[in-house]
Parts: C-alpha cells; structure tokens; sequence
C-alpha cells in the first residue's frame, strides 16, 4: 500500500473513532508520566516531587496532547468542525429565522434544480444506448442523405463505421385488439439496434428487412399488456400491415424522436412495399441515417470517406451529377433529431436565465435575514474580537453558517426538486398533444453536482456580503451601543432585490402576454368556432381505395348536422406538418416544402380576398 | 521562545532517526523509548519527553512505525511501537545520511 493511502486510512479512522483517539493521547501520556514518576519515587524524591520531576521532564502535557492529536486530524479539519458544531447551535437557537432561511433557499434552490432536470434531460444526459459516444448522425443539408443503394452498400460497414442504420420516423397509427391510437413508429434497417446499441429488454429485435415483425415500447408494453411476457407473438396493425411482436424495447430508449416517444419499431421494407412509388420517394427523403463508429475512429473520418462512396457509386451510376451539399457525419450527443435539439437549447437558454433570477432573488432574501441577524449578534462579535479573535476567523465563523444554511437549502430544495420531477414528467403528456413525450427527468449525478455548485455559489452570494461587513465593525464603536451604523448602506440589496422581482415579473408577465396575444392573434386561417377530430382507417377492412368514399360519407353526415357549417378534411392541420416534400420550381434547386393533402371544402376555412376563387375546386 | 526551543527543533528531524534505532532493538512504549535514549546517550541528549509523541504518531501515520495496545510489565495499559518493514528501510537510509552529513560537518569542523 502506498505511503499517502495507508495514512488517509489512520487519519480516517482517527476521525471516526474521535473519542478514542483522546483516549488512547490520554492513557498513553498518563502512563509514561506515572512510569517517570515510580522512577524518581526509587531514586529517593517524594511523592509530591517525584510527580513535579516527571511533569518537569515531559513537558506541557495539554500543548504536546494537541500536536500529538494535529498529526492525525488535520488543524483546518477541527476548525471546520468546531465551526460547525457552534453554527448548528446558533442557528438552533434562532430557529425561527432559520427556518424561514432554510424554506426560501430550499424553494429557490428546488425550482433551479428541477429546471436543471429539463435541461440535463435534453441537452446533457447523452442518449441512453451502448457507446452512446460513438453513434453518428449522417445528414445531407435539406436533402435525403444517402441513397437506397448507397445505403445498401455501407450498411454492413466501411472503414471507419462498423455499422450504418436507416430509419424512417413518422406519425402512424397502431391496432391493438380493435383499439387504434396515433403513435410515433420507426421503420428501420435491421441493424437499427445493432448501431443504436439498444438490447430489448423482452425477446428479440428484428433481423429482416422483411419480415412482418415488430418490437413495441415499454409504454404500450405496459398499457395494453400489462407487461405480461405473453404480449411477444401476440399481432398488431400498424398501417395497412399486421405485425407479430417480437420484442419489447428498454423503457429508458424513446427512439429517434426524442423526447417524443416512439411506439414501435419495424422493418423498413414492410413499409415501403406497402406504398406507392410517389408516396415510397417521398418517405425515401424522410429517413434519417446513423453510424456507429469503429474504435479510435472519428467523425470526421467518417464524413470523408462518406462522401468518396457518394462520388464513386454517382459515377458508377452514371447519373447526371445534381447540385447537392456534402454528407456530414457528426455525433448524435443528447437527441437524435437535430430540430429537438435546436428547439432544446433555445428552451435551455431561457430556462437558464430565469433560474439565475430566482437563485439571485433566493440568495438576496436569505442575505438579508443573515445581515439582520447579524445585526442582533454585533455585541457576540465585539466581545470576541475584543478577546482577540481576527476578522478572519469570525468572517469563517459566518461562511459556515451560511453554508450549514445553505447545505439544509439544498437538501430541502432536492426534495423539492424531485417532487417537482415527478409532478413535471405527469403532466407532459399534456403539454404533448396527441404525441407521447417521453423526458426523464430523475435527478442523476449530474443534476446533483448541480445542486451542490449552487449550494456554494449560494453560501457564498448569500454569506459574504453579511459576514463582511458584520465582522469588519469596529469592536469598539459596537460595545458603546453605536450599533447599527452600516444600516444606511442596506438599501443597495434591497433595490436588487427589488430590480430582480420585477425582472422575473417582466418576464413571467411578457409570456402571460405572449400567450394570450397568440390566442387572440389571426394565425392566417380561422380557428373560432372550428373544432377538429383525429382520426384514421385502420387496414384492414379499409382498403385504400375504399377511403376516399368512407370520408366522404363521413363529411356528408357531419354536414348535415344540425350547427355544423362546413366540414373538411385535411392530412395534417396548418402549423402542425405531418410530412414534407420537395418541390422545385427550376430542376436544380430543390426545395423542402410541407404539403398536406386537402379537400376544396378545407379552404373554406381559409381567408381569402373577398370574391377569389378558392385554390381549387374538385377532387382529383 | 527561546535558544532551549531552537534547540528542540534541531533535534526533531534527528529526533525520528533516534526514535527508528531505539526501536531497532525490539518492541517499546513510549516511556522506554526515552529512557533508552538517555541511557544509550550516556544523558547527553536531554530531550523533553513529552516531545516524543508527536514523532512517533507521526512516525505511525507514516506507516514506518506499528502501534499496539497491550499490558505492560507492571499491568497497566500501554502503547507498543515497533519497525515495520519500511520502518527498517527508512533506518537504513537515514542513518547512511546522517553518517555521510555529520562525517562531512566534522572535516569542516576540523579544517584549519
């Protein structure tokens, strides 16, 4: 065992086993004294100078005790803690203070923690799959990134990737015994959970492009099977197909979407076979491709070698080379989807700056409570600096207490931080719409340390300022009565405090604003008096040539309701795209356009100049 | 504070190589490691006994020296401390030092 371990060992024991340690400086320096002692009692002395002789010849035994007890227990280590101890009393003794104290760092504290959650979930906490730092996104600007044969031809691999996965993410609906419900589904390449590193928690993944398999969530695992093993074999549609379920995924992996929650996973082929050539190109461009590197590889390499396939399999093909940006390969990080992520970190960044503000305004309160009492204890503190204390030792005598504050702050404000966790991560699905959002919000080590940075900027912010400028009165002017002398320089935290309340209240006012603005805004179609239903045909018995007729029918009997005006029906309603296309309006400048397939009765709905013809009239 | 202190303090550094050649000789308390001092120093190194502690806890945390709590000859508790091996190592290397330091000091002393 090396030298420095094998004394941390003695010095943490010493510190443990604190009572015995006096026991054993005590007994071991009496002995040697008593020994000394019986010495000088043979050699003739008298009893009472036989003990001065011994006393004599050892020395002080109170100053030779307390360096014997420095060697094991470091000096600064017993200061702390005799700091401590005397912090805890009187705090004790002004409870009711300390309790207000506590509960305003607590909240302050819980509110920034639970919010540190939300972002830790979204931008910190990487990806809950294997070598989750090894997973590589592989895009192409607005544009499909790699080719159906180019996929093909990397998908088992090249130099720098081991694997490479193409998965197609979209909104689908999914029949379980009759009841159908939109879900997120991925149609993904078989090596999809070979490359994601994700493991089922229950039977297999696919292996097949093809086969009518499917692995289901957690979260449908646990709704419609209770989690019973027996869920796996049992079949389910999904689109105009029927899967077998095969394997159930980790609870923790929410797919591709994330934090929207995907539901099921299937091979790619069983939807691509099951669509039109048009409707098979359009998918083609929303799929979205991950690599996982080989050890010691990187990106950047990947990206490069990417882009020499891209080339070489262009001029093989002999296609005519089309304007197009070069691949990128970069890392998947946090969240998989580069628009979640976008969306995350401008939500981060906002959430960021309210947590300052109510730290801040946590930190003035209790700032405040401690200079007042402070003020109380002046007397306290002439005395001791009268009997020699320096400033600094009274300025470290209120940093802890300001941290002993702080520490029960921060416990009270984890609690608070969980509880606040689970009542977030409840109502989510709220803020979610019809889409499951999947965010977990547990406080990991992460979030802890976070806790714990505060709890210092805290203790600092808070504790300073007060244990400053009460340890720096003059020891004298204090015992005279002249107390309270820096009372005329409080007002510049009170005018913070004040500035930073009405900064939250600004801000937290400006999004109440916002709010109802947006809801008295004209979004450019009408929404008052207009209601809107999801709904979809489950296949079978709907065959797609069948539809058309079923939702005519339906729009018939709706019109005829007795308050209904208009009835319409649309593949995706304004704002909220459920697809996108590209359309160009010269051959080489593609466009990424939303498109939602619209019936002539949907324009109704929108604003149009007075007397202009609607877009167009029939179906077609 | 005075010259008797500096003095002190001279012998610390010396004082732990003493404490390791006492020890050489077998297991002792405290006591009797300063009465060995005395007598095998002929009492020319009068050392404050109560210094002692000190160096040899530190001796202990260091891992040179093993304490052990045991009854002593006339029945009382006692502290035994003993080598450990490198306890035995760090003696050998002090001890060439000294040698080599006070053999060096000497020819200085002795230079006309």
């Amino acid at each position: 065992m090396p030298e420095w371990l094998h004394s941390l060992r003695l010095r943490l024991r010493a510190l443990i086993r604190r009572p015995q340690l006096e026991q054993d400086l005590q007994d071991e320096m009496a002995f040697h004294l008593a020994m000394r002692e019986e010495k000088e009692r043979q050699a003739g002395a008298p009893a009472d100078e036989a003990r001065i002789r011994a006393r004599r010849q050892f020395g002080n035994v109170g100053v030779l005790k307390n360096r014997t007890r420095d060697v094991w227990i470091w000096p600064w280590l017993q200061d702390v803690g005799q700091d401590t101890r005397f912090a805890v009393r009187m705090l004790y003794r002004a409870r009711g203070s300390t309790l207000l104290t506590v509960i305003c760092l607590g909240v302050g504290i819980g509110v920034s923690t639970a919010i540190f959650s939300i972002v830790n979930a979204l931008l910190l906490r990487p990806l809950p799959v294997a070598e989750s730092d090894r997973l590589i996104r592989i895009s192409r600007g607005q544009e499909t990134a790699l080719s159906i044969p180019l996929l093909r031809a990397v998908g088992s691999g090249t130099r720098s990737l081991r694997a490479v996965a193409g998965t197609l993410s979209m909104e689908s609906d999914l029949a379980i015994d009759g009841e159908s419900q939109f879900i997120g589904a991925e149609f993904a390449t078989a090596n999809y959970a070979d490359v994601f590193g994700v493991r089922p928690s229950l039977g297999r993944w696919f292996v097949d492009d093809r086969e009518p398999v499917a692995v289901i969530s957690d979260a449908i695992w646990e709704r419609y099977f209770d989690r019973r093993p027996d869920a796996l074999g049992r079949v389910i549609q999904s689109g105009t197909d029927s899967y077998t379920i095969v394997g159930v995924a980790p609870r923790e992996f929410a797919g591709v979407r994330a934090p929207l929650r995907t539901d099921l996973w299937a091979p790619i082929e069983t939807r691509f076979r099951s669509t039109t050539e048009a409707e098979e190109r359009r998918l083609a461009r929303m799929l979205m491709f991950f690599g996982h590197l080989r050890p010691g590889a990187h990106a950047r390499e990947a990206t490069t070698e990417l882009n020499t396939l891209a080339i070489q399999m262009r001029d093989r093909s002999g296609s005519t080379p089309e304007a197009s940006t070069p691949l990128l390969a970069d890392a998947v990080g946090t969240l998989p989807n580069p628009g979640s992520r976008r969306l995350a970190r401008t939500l981060s960044a906002l959430m960021g700056a309210v947590v300052a503000v109510v730290l801040m305004i946590a930190c003035v309160n209790v700032g405040h409570l401690l200079l007042a009492r402070g003020a109380l204890r002046q007397r306290e503190f002439a005395v001791r600096r009268a009997l020699g204390a320096s400033r600094a030792r009274l300025l470290r005598q209120l940093l802890t207490e300001a941290l002993v504050l702080a520490v029960a702050g921060t416990l009270c404000g984890v609690v608070f931080a969980l509880w606040a966790g689970t009542i977030l991560e409840r109502s989510l699905p709220l803020a979610a719409g019809i889409f499951a959002i999947q965010v977990d919000l547990s406080l990991d080590w992460r979030a802890l340390v976070f806790a714990a940075g505060i709890c210092a900027v805290t203790t600092v912010l808070c504790g300073l300022l007060p244990a400053w400028r009460v340890s720096g009165m003059s020891g004298m002017l204090v015992a005279q009565g002249s107390v309270g002398a820096s009372a005329r320089r409080r007002p510049v935290g009170l005018v913070a405090q004040v500035v930073m309340s009405l900064v939250l209240l600004f801000i937290g006012a400006s999004f109440v604003a916002a709010l109802l603005r947006l809801h008295a805004m004209y979004p450019g179609f009408a929404v008052a008096g207009r209601l809107y239903a999801y709904t979809f045909l489950p296949s079978p018995p709907f065959a797609p040539d069948s539809r058309r007729g079923v939702y005519a029918q339906a729009l018939d009997r709706l019109r005829t309701l007795p308050g209904v005006r208009l009835a319409a029906v649309t593949s995706s309603l304004p704002l909220i795209p459920a697809g996108s296309d590209c359309a160009s309006l010269s051959p080489d400048s593609p466009v990424r356009v939303t498109s939602s397939a619209v019936d002539p009765a949907y324009f109704e709905h929108a604003p149009r100049n007075p007397g202009a013809t609607p877009p167009f009239t029939g179906a077609r | 504070m005075g010259a008797q202190d500096k003095e002190a303090e001279i012998l610390q550094g010396t004082l732990e190589l003493l404490i390791l050649r006492t020890l050489a000789t077998g297991e002792k308390h405290g006591y009797e490691v300063a009465d060995w001092i005395h007598t095998a120093s002929a009492d020319a190194l009068d050392v404050e006994e109560g210094a002692l502690y000190p160096a040899l806890h530190r001796l202990e945390l260091r891992g040179l020296l093993a304490a052990q709590w045991d009854v002593s000859a006339n029945n009382r508790r006692a502290k035994y401390y003993r080598l450990t091996p490198s306890g035995r190592k760090r003696l050998r290397e002090a001890t060439e030092s000294w040698r080599r330091a006070s053999s060096a000091i000497n020819r200085v002393l002795e230079a006309i």
